[in-house]
Formats: structure tokens, C-alpha cells, sequence
């Protein structure tokens, strides 16, 4: 443009018809050279006053780069991005609260200010443009904790692998952290140690003249109150390295947390009303009042048969009426319990979700309900009575229009002669009550099912024979038996009457609701005898639900004789669960089958034992993402469409894989099986839509071409949502003898643009004025320019005028 | 009727009639006059005796000498003579520069009729010439009433244009002019070559040579700006330039042209005259007609 500029002006001559010129000519052929020299001189003097205007304008990213590859020093800079979902805070403290409501016109703040993350990736993309801006060559690394901690798991310890940017040279600061920029606080709960490990492991390993370490995060008291980990993670550090810490987050505001959402323990049949639980937490330091919950139910009918991803959700949603939580103290829990009843068969969806707040991410919360027909179970008594399999056929099977969602079958104990797994298969759960013997090929068949997911109730009558259930049913092998049965032992009676035979164990859904009588629950329930079991049995749990698989499962004792001898116990075998009673039911020991509360334990029994071939309701956003389809049923083309409030919706095509069964009782499968964690070690794109939590949709297709949407509910982990900051001071006391400087993030931001901009633009317009002068006296002396009172010939009187 | 205002001012004819024009060398004419003429004959100012020779008239012997010596000695006296006086007006291309008042030409113009009418109005014979490759319009010198009009309607009619041949017009001058007179050049000089050449004949001739050089302001001091395509009047030459960065060296060219043309002048007894149209034309003619008189009377 100058040139062009410049060639238009040399063009633009002004006509003057002249009388000498042989004098102009001859001055002309005597300075020709100069003359071209000084047109040339002020061509470059106004190309160069537009390249540094240009300059000036677009912001100067390549002088410190320039200046530094011909001879200037190496900086290696490495950002651990803190991007746990706690980052999403959109808190934005007190002071910018009030600031908020000085300037807004509504009564209501802002709530969308930027976030945690916002502010972190704020500081990146100003500490990458002061680097540009600045002499010298620098590498940045930027790594993001969500990123780093599930490399970690898939068991890489290359930070390359993990890093968004791994020392890369600063050459234009927008386009180098332009894809970092672009992305949100993750949904996973993490802390930075991965990531300050694998940064660690960069830093040490790139040879640089100085390395700097920042660290972006909110510093949550849950994370650095005791940071003795951190600490050690930083420690290996190389002593050149400078450690910064910006602090992003604000004073945090109220946060509420929907921790849990899943259906009751039961049958979860269509038609059946399920009872689902959802506990809201309060992580503020004040009592809440008056909390809406919003419940929402997708359900996917059969005739939704594709999916569509111009809406956010393809099933029909339909609004629960909203509850409110009248209060949830400061810290504390509250746990509320809705029913809800959809009569279609398949799996459905449900939502419930918080009014939004400091932390929207864990305010909304969702859960998977599968819902089956009706189904079968085998009740098998062995007494000559039948009177057990009657109780139990009755209280499944009430008649009339009660139903549980249970068919019970009952068989002779022949049934089991030659029962096999398949034998097992159409029943959900299997009583065996007062059963003497059981015997090998049975007991193998039942094992196997259990493990499979299947449930079984064990009634052991005086008619059993200890030696066989001892070596069929407490085989290690199979382990369906709580422990060795020892003998029949009789309850003594006592004379205080006010104690009841049964007492309550360790606690449990399958007695959950008799525990609001208390033991007088059981006032009318006699017990002259039951079984016992050997000491060295299976080991009993004390406390607590989860049950670690050992190499024999824990044992929990359900309900206690009044001795203390164990009178129901309750252990899981691989996917299923054992419940047994050391009690026959016809009568002769227990008269516990005519007692009402033996119909509530049944059912709560029956629940348990059917849920253990359920399908998961939900799964956390950072576990593996697993799809197993049979292939009789299925075909391999399977749509996954991540969750995501904000349609359309992107299908992702999945890749199936066809696995062959182990075993003649198995069938093939196809298998999706899609890991986060190794997918960010691949550097796949898609890990991020894997990670959205809310309710996502498999598309499936059915051999027989018909279409199949089932909805997956992702979640996120809980525990981010406690804000509580750290104490910078203690942080940095508790790090000794490290040495770290804390900034907020603003104050980061504001150091940066001052001192990334001043010294180069300075020079800048200093180059400019003695580009803009030197052009100026160019121009003067290759005249371009008019000097005041010459412009035009003077003019005067000539003839008679005065002088 | 000719615009006599056009180039005759009366406010300047005014200031200068009290001068007279007086040819700085001894002229011929036929009319006596106040100028000092080389032929000797009837006079009232007595200039010399001679010894008598063969064929002088006896009427001119002085008898007193002739009583006191016994010798023949006849009186001369000093003829006046009128002047002749012959304008050469350059009509060239190059003349037309400049606006209004100060236009060459009609400058050049102005001091033609100027001195034209001082002349008649003493009794002068005087003609014109225009010129530019070759002498172009003719006034014949006379004296008589009608003469002014003719050399006013002669400039009034003639306009600037051609190139300058300024060596052969001064030839055909010279050759046209039957007794020696008063020449006056008028011209800016500007596309001429072998001046001195043409001035050099006219000086052979015995003309008295009054060169007026008449040059613009913006000629001389070349105050230009911007930048400027200069186009040839006389010729087909143009330069786009910076005029800033070509003054000095046009200003020294335009110098050493001046002083060579100077010397030349010197060298050859002419009196030379460098113009600016800016000036005003009565104090031009006053300086003229002072300097002249100052001038010693030199015989030839």
C-alpha cells in the first residue's frame, strides 16, 4: 500500500509550462542520482511507517521471538490448568457481587460471570501474550489436571501424552493457546497431583535456561488444607524452577449438590410404582429453607425407535410435580424419596434438578430406570407340608390387582435333579426352602448363577442335611453358604418377655422398613431353634455397604437370634446375592412365616435378589463406557449421542467388537468398550463428549431391522462441591522451603497487559516519531511538501504600481 | 483604433517625459536634433579648425586665422543629428510566460511603446521588430505623428509563439538599417544560441546595442513546490521532478548563463540590461534613461 501509495504520488505532478528548460535539465542530468536515491530513501521510510503502524495495531507478537532466536535465552513456562469441576465456580465474591448489583438493573446478579476456569484460562492467554510480546525464546506446556489424572490412570507417564500443549514455541500467542481456550472446566473430580507429576516430569526433562511452573487452580480447603501430596509432587522438582500459583477462584457462594439419584432396591417392573431416592447436600455455611427439586421423566417407549439429535432428549419428557425440601441444614444432607410409575416395559430416564447456583454442575443429576415385565421366580419346598412355598407364592403373588411384578413357579425338589444354568435363567430369584439336600450338579448351576446376577434364598429346615449343604453349598468354589453350618441350636426361653427372639443386625434394606417399630417389630415372632454356623465361617462385616470381593465374601448378619447367634445373613456372590435363613418355615422352629413382618422382609428380600441381575442405573463420567449386545438380538451398528443440553447433538458412530462366548452358556456378544482414559492417551478428539454428564442415548438396531433408544445416565463423582478455599499463607507455610508466590488471577491479568504491552510498544512509537521525522524531512527535501508563502509565484504590481 | 493604453500608460509616460533620451554614442540622422551627430556642417557649436584642403567650401575658412597666420584654416562645427532608433520586441514562445502584468511579452511590449513614444516625441526616427525564428512584423522608422499608432497597433496585434533565432534576425537587421542608430533588444533570451554572434554583427554595423533581458520572477528565483511536470514552450521536452531538488542546480545553470552573457556585452560595448517583469516598468525606464545619460560620450 505504501508503494502503491508512493508510485500514485510520483504520477500526481501538477502541469507548469516553462520557458528555461535548458537550465532545468541541466540540473536535472547533474543530480539524477541523488534524486532517485532520496525517492527511494522516503519509499522506504513510508513502507517503513506502515509495517510499524501495522505492528502497533495488531499487537506485536514476533519481536521477542525474532530477538530471541538470534541469540536470546530459552524459558520453559509450564501451566497446570486446574479444570476439576469445582473450577466451574461461578462464584464472583463479595465484591463483585455488590459491583454487580450497583450496576445492574435488575434485582437479580449476574450468575453467569465468568467462571473459575474462565479466569485460569484468562491468565494462560495473558501470560502467552506477554511471553510473545517479550525478548527471548520461550516454550509453554500447558497441562490440564482432568487430562493428566486420567492419563495416569490408563497408566501413561509421558506428560507429552497428557499435555495440551507440551513445549511448544511461543510464536503467535492467540493461534498457540487458541484450543486450550476453548474448552470448560471438565466434569471430573480430581486433584493436581497427576498433573504436577507428569508436569514435573516435563520440566526436569526439557532443558531450558529458566522454567517457570504457574499453577491455576481454586485451591479448595479439600484439596491443599493438608497438601502433603502436592507437596511431594513439587518437591521433585528442579530447584531452577520458579513456582507461581494463581489463584482463580472467588469467595465462594452457597452451593447445593444433588449427591445420589437411584431407584429403590426392587423389582423395578413395568406397571410397578418405583421408588427412587435423590439426596440433596448442602455445602454452605448456612441453613437452607425451602428448596425446589425438579424431577423430570424421560421415557424411551418402544416406538421411539431412532434417535433424534435435534432435541436434547429423545424419549418423552414429562414433568413430575416439583417437591420442595422445607430445609437442609448448613453441611448437611437430606435425602428425598418420590415414586414414579410408568407402566412401558424398556429403560427409562430420570432427571431431577436444583435451582442453579454458585456450582451448576452438580445441581442437575440423572439416573437410568430399566424397567422389565413381570418375571418368574423359582420357589422350590422340600417339606412335606409345602407350607413355606405357600407363604412365599403368597406374599409374591398376593392376588387380586396387588402386583409385585413377581411369577412365582413353584417346583418339586426333583426339579433340581438335573438343573442346569439354563434351568436357572427365565427365573429372577430362587427360594429353596427346607430343602434336605442339594446336590452338585444343582448347587454348580446355582453358583454359576449367582454370579451371574441372579438371587437365592435359602430356608434351611430341620430337615437338612448339614454334611451335604456343608460340602455342595459352603464349597469354596461356589460359596453360597454364609459359612459351615454347625447344629440345630434352640433358643432358650427367658422370663422377661419384653425382649424379642429376633433382633436387628447390621443394617439393612432387607429389614430397613420394620426398623422405625424398633424390636418390638418382632414381639410376636417366636424362634425355638436354628442353625448355627461355625466361627471360622465366612468373615462378617461390621459396618458399612460396600463389600469388597475377597476371596471369600463378607457375611452380613441381618437379623440376630436373641443370643446373638446369626438368624439371617445376607452375602453377595459375584453379581448376585445369597440370603439366608437359618430356619425351615413349616413351622416347627419359627412360627416367623405367619408374622407380617416376614411378608416385609420377603419383599425387601425379593428386591434385593431381583436387582442383582439389573442393569446399572448409572455411570460415572470418567468410568469406562461398556455396551454389550447379544448378537442374536443386535446388529454391530450402534449410534452413541453424548449428553448435551444444547441440541443438535452429534452422533458418534462406535465401532462394535465380536466376542465369542467362553462357555456353551454363553452367546456372543458385540462390545463397545470405550475407556476416557485411553482415549486421552490416544489424543482422541471425542474424549471430551464421552465426559458430558446428563442423560446420554445409545442408538441400537435389532436384527430384525427394527430400531432400539436406551437412554445412559452419566454422572459426575461427588465431593467438588465443597468450596471452602485454602489459606494461601498456610498453603505456603505447609510447602516449606519452597518458594511460591500467590497472585489472584485479576492481579495477574493486570501485570500482564501492563508489562506485556509497555516496552515494545513503547519502542514502537519511539521507532515510529523518528521514522514519521525522518519521512518528513525526506519529504521536505524531495519537495513534497508546499513551505508557506511560496506555493504559488508571487504576485505584484508591475506597471505603475508601488513598490 | 490599437489599445495604446494597453502598453503606453500615461502615468508612466508622465514620469518619464522630462527625461530626455539621449543616444549614448553619436548617431547619424538627417534631421538636426539634439543629437550629436559624426557629420560636420552648420552648427552654432563650434568644434575645431582644420588646415584647408582641396573641395573644402571657401564659405567655411575662418579669415581671422588666415589674417593672424597667413595659413587657410577652415571651421568645423558639430552637427545635431536625429536619433534612429530600431526595437527588436522577441515574440518567441518562451515570451508568453507568465500571467497578467507579468507576462513576458507584454512587458517586453510595454517597454517598446515606452521608449518608442519618448522617442517620437522628441523627433526620433523609430521602427519596430518582432522576431522569433525570423524577423515577423516591420514598422519602418520614421518620425512623423503617425508612428506611435502604427508601432502600438503592430504590438497589440502580435502574439507570442515559435522558437528564437535571435543570430539571423540580427543579421537581417543589420543588413535592413541603412545608417547606424540606436538598436534595442528586447528578449529573454531563452532558446537562443550563438547570441553574441548576432549582437557581434550589429556592433560591426556601428549600432549603438541596448540589451533589455527581460526574465520572470519565477525564472529567476525558481520557487517551485510539489511535484511538478515542467513542458517545454519552445520545445517538446518535459520533466516530471521535485523542482526543490532541482533548484540549486537550475539556479547556478540560470547564473552562469546570466554572467557569460554578461561578459559578452561588456566585451562587445553593449549595455545590457537584466529585467525582472516584477519590477516596476517606470523605474525600469527611469534607471535605463539615467544610466544612459550618465554615460560618457564616446566617439567612434
Amino acid at each position: 500500500m505504501p508503494l502503491l501509495v508512493h508510485l500514485i504520488n510520483m504520477l500526481r505532478h501538477r502541469r507548469q509550462r516553462w520557458a528555461a528548460m535548458d537550465f532545468l535539465l541541466a540540473s536535472y542530468r547533474k543530480q539524477k542520482k541523488w534524486i532517485r536515491l532520496r525517492q527511494l530513501l522516503l519509499l522506504l521510510s513510508r513502507l517503513a511507517v506502515a509495517a510499524v503502524l501495522i505492528a502497533l495495531l495488531c499487537g506485536w507478537t514476533g519481536g521477542g521471538q525474532m530477538l530471541g532466536s538470534i541469540g536470546g535465552t530459552t524459558t520453559h513456562h509450564v501451566v497446570v490448568l486446574d479444570d476439576s469441576y469445582s473450577m466451574g465456580d461461578k462464584s464472583i465474591g463479595p465484591n463483585g457481587r455488590r459491583t454487580l448489583l450497583a450496576n445492574s438493573d435488575s434485582a437479580v446478579p449476574d450468575i453467569n460471570a465468568t467462571t473459575a476456569y474462565g479466569r485460569s484460562l484468562q491468565a494462560l492467554q495473558d501470560l502467552t501474550r506477554r511471553l510473545a510480546a517479550s525478548e527471548g525464546n520461550h516454550q509453554l506446556t500447558v497441562m490440564r489436571a482432568s487430562r493428566a489424572a486420567m492419563a495416569t490412570r490408563g497408566g501413561s507417564e509421558s506428560g507429552d501424552a497428557a499435555a495440551d500443549l507440551a513445549s511448544q514455541t511461543i510464536m503467535s500467542g492467540g493461534r498457540l493457546v487458541n484450543r486450550v481456550m476453548a474448552t470448560t472446566a471438565s466434569p471430573i473430580r480430581t486433584d493436581l497431583v497427576p498433573a504436577l507429576d507428569l508436569a514435573t516430569e516435563l520440566v526436569n526433562s526439557t532443558p531450558a535456561d529458566a522454567k517457570f511452573l504457574y499453577i491455576a487452580s481454586d485451591f479448595r480447603e479439600r484439596d491443599w488444607g493438608n497438601p502433603e501430596r502436592l507437596a511431594e509432587s513439587l518437591r521433585k522438582l528442579s530447584s531452577d524452577v520458579t513456582i507461581r500459583m494463581i489463584d482463580c477462584a472467588a469467595q465462594p457462594a452457597a452451593n447445593l449438590a444433588i449427591t445420589d439419584l437411584a431407584p429403590a432396591q426392587d423389582v423395578w417392573v413395568a406397571g410397578v410404582p418405583v421408588v427412587v431416592t435423590a439426596t440433596i447436600r448442602n455445602y454452605g455455611k448456612s441453613e437452607v429453607k425451602d428448596v425446589p427439586l425438579t424431577t423430570r421423566v424421560i421415557r424411551y417407549s418402544a416406538d421411539r425407535q431412532a434417535i433424534d439429535p435435534t432435541l436434547a432428549l429423545t424419549g418423552e419428557i414429562e414433568t413430575q410435580p416439583t417437591q420442595v425440601i422445607e430445609s437442609i441444614p448448613a453441611g448437611g444432607e437430606v435425602t428425598q424419596s418420590f415414586q414414579v410409575y410408568i407402566p412401558e416395559e424398556g429403560t427409562h430416564a430420570i432427571e431431577v434438578s436444583l435451582p442453579e447456583d454458585a456450582l451448576p454442575i452438580d445441581n442437575v443429576r440423572s439416573c437410568t430406570l430399566p424397567l422389565s415385565n413381570a418375571e418368574k421366580v423359582l420357589v422350590i419346598d422340600g417339606s412335606t407340608t409345602d407350607r413355606g412355598g405357600y407363604h412365599i407364592a403368597s406374599v409374591l403373588n398376593p392376588g387380586s390387582q396387588v402386583q409385585i411384578g413377581a411369577i412365582p413357579d413353584r417346583q418339586p425338589p426333583s426339579f433340581l435333579r438335573s438343573a442346569t444354568l439354563e434351568t436357572f435363567a427365565p427365573y429372577r430369584a430362587v427360594y429353596l426352602v427346607d430343602l434336605p439336600e442339594i446336590g452338585e450338579n444343582a448347587a454348580d448351576a446355582l453358583a454359576e448363577y449367582v454370579k451371574r446376577g441372579g438371587g437365592l434364598a435359602l430356608f434351611i429346615g430341620a430337615e437338612a442335611n448339614v454334611a451335604n449343604y456343608n460340602q455342595t453349598l459352603y464349597n469354596p468354589k461356589r460359596n453360597l453358604l454364609p459359612g459351615a453350618l454347625a447344629q440345630a441350636k434352640a433358643l432358650e426361653p427367658i422370663a422377661n418377655t419384653n425382649t424379642a427372639d429376633l433382633q436387628f443386625g447390621d443394617p439393612s434394606t432387607l429389614v430397613a422398613p420394620l426398623t422405625v417399630a424398633g424390636e418390638a417389630a418382632f414381639a410376636l415372632v417366636n424362634v425355638a431353634r436354628s442353625w448355627t454356623l461355625e466361627k471360622q465361617g465366612l468373615p462378617t462385616s461390621t459396618a458399612g455397604d460396600d463389600e469388597s470381593v475377597a476371596e471369600r465374601p463378607r457375611v452380613r448378619n441381618i437379623l440376630l437370634r436373641r443370643d446373638g447367634e446369626p438368624f439371617v445373613t445376607k452375602h453377595d456372590v459375584g453379581r448376585g446375592s445369597v440370603v439366608t435363613v437359618l430356619s425351615g418355615l413349616d413351622g416347627r422352629w419359627t412360627n416367623w412365616s405367619g408374622d407380617p413382618t416376614f411378608v416385609v422382609f420377603l419383599l425387601q428380600t425379593n428386591a434385593l435378589l431381583w436387582s442383582g441381575a439389573a442393569p446399572d442405573t448409572q455411570r460415572f463420567v470418567d468410568s469406562r463406557l461398556v455396551k454389550r449386545l447379544p448378537v442374536e438380538q443386535y446388529t454391530d451398528q450402534v449410534t452413541y449421542l453424548p449428553a448435551n443440553n444444547e441440541p443438535p447433538r452429534i452422533p458418534m458412530e462406535l465401532a462394535t467388537k465380536l466376542v465369542e462366548p467362553e462357555s456353551s452358556a454363553d452367546e456372543p456378544v458385540y462390545v463397545i468398550d470405550l475407556s476416557p482414559d485411553e482415549m486421552v492417551i490416544d489424543g482422541s478428539e471425542s474424549v471430551a463428549e464421552i465426559l458430558y454428564p446428563g442423560i446420554s442415548e445409545w442408538s441400537l438396531t435389532r436384527t430384525d431391522g427394527s430400531g432400539q433408544v436406551l437412554p445412559l445416565a452419566s454422572v459426575i463423582r461427588v465431593g467438588e462441591g465443597e468450596l471452602e478455599r485454602a489459606d494461601p499463607a498456610a498453603i505456603q507455610q505447609q510447602l516449606l522451603p519452597l518458594q511460591i508466590t500467590f497472585m489472584k488471577s485479576s492481579a495477574w491479568s493486570d501485570d500482564n497487559q501492563a508489562t506485556g504491552s509497555s516496552t515494545v510498544t513503547l519502542l514502537l512509537l519511539a521507532l515510529l516519531g523518528l521514522i514519521l521525522a525522518a519521512e518528513q524531512m525526506l519529504a521536505y527535501w524531495a519537495s513534497y511538501h508546499a513551505s508557506p508563502g511560496t506555493t504559488e509565484p508571487r504576485v505584484r504590481a508591475t506597471l505603475g504600481g508601488s513598490r | 483604433m490599437p489599445d495604446s493604453k494597453r502598453y503606453l500608460r500615461p502615468e508612466v509616460t508622465t514620469r518619464i517625459r522630462r527625461l530626455e533620451l539621449k543616444a549614448r554614442r553619436v548617431v547619424e540622422g538627417f534631421l538636426s536634433g539634439m543629437h550629436r551627430s559624426p557629420y560636420f556642417g552648420q552648427s552654432i557649436e563650434f568644434l575645431q579648425h582644420r588646415q584647408y584642403t582641396r573641395g573644402d567650401e571657401i564659405r567655411h575658412i575662418d579669415w581671422k586665422v588666415y589674417a593672424r597666420q597667413d595659413r587657410l584654416h577652415i571651421k568645423q562645427y558639430e552637427e545635431e543629428t536625429n536619433l534612429r532608433l530600431t526595437l527588436l520586441v522577441d515574440r518567441s514562445a518562451s515570451m508568453a510566460y507568465g500571467e497578467g502584468e507579468l507576462n513576458k511579452f507584454d512587458y517586453s511590449a510595454s517597454i517598446a511603446a515606452c521608449l518608442s513614444y519618448l522617442a517620437l516625441r522628441q523627433k526620433d526616427a523609430t521602427g519596430l521588430y518582432t522576431f522569433d525564428t525570423a524577423l515577423r512584423a516591420t514598422v519602418p522608422a520614421k518620425s512623423n505623428q503617425q508612428q506611435l499608432t502604427r508601432i502600438l497597433s503592430m504590438l497589440d496585434s502580435v502574439g507570442a509563439d515559435g522558437r528564437t533565432d535571435l543570430t539571423r534576425v540580427a543579421k537581417q537587421v543589420a543588413q535592413g538599417i541603412p545608417r547606424r542608430g540606436l538598436v534595442l533588444i528586447i528578449s529573454d533570451l531563452l532558446g537562443v544560441d550563438n547570441l553574441m554572434e548576432g549582437l557581434r554583427v550589429l556592433r560591426q554595423r556601428g549600432h549603438d546595442v541596448v540589451l533589455f533581458h527581460v526574465l520572470h520572477d519565477d525564472e529567476m528565483d525558481f520557487q517551485f513546490n510539489g511535484a511538478t511536470r515542467f513542458e517545454g514552450l519552445e520545445t517538446e521536452d518535459f520533466l516530471n521532478c521535485n523542482p526543490r531538488a532541482l533548484r540549486e542546480g537550475y539556479l547556478e545553470a540560470l547564473d552562469e548563463f546570466l554572467n557569460s552573457t554578461r561578459r559578452a556585452c561588456g566585451r562587445l560595448s553593449i549595455e545590457y540590461m537584466q529585467v525582472r517583469t516584477s519590477e516596476p516598468l517606470d523605474a525600469v525606464l527611469a534607471k535605463f534613461l539615467a544610466t544612459r545619460q550618465l554615460l560618457p560620450n564616446l566617439k567612434r
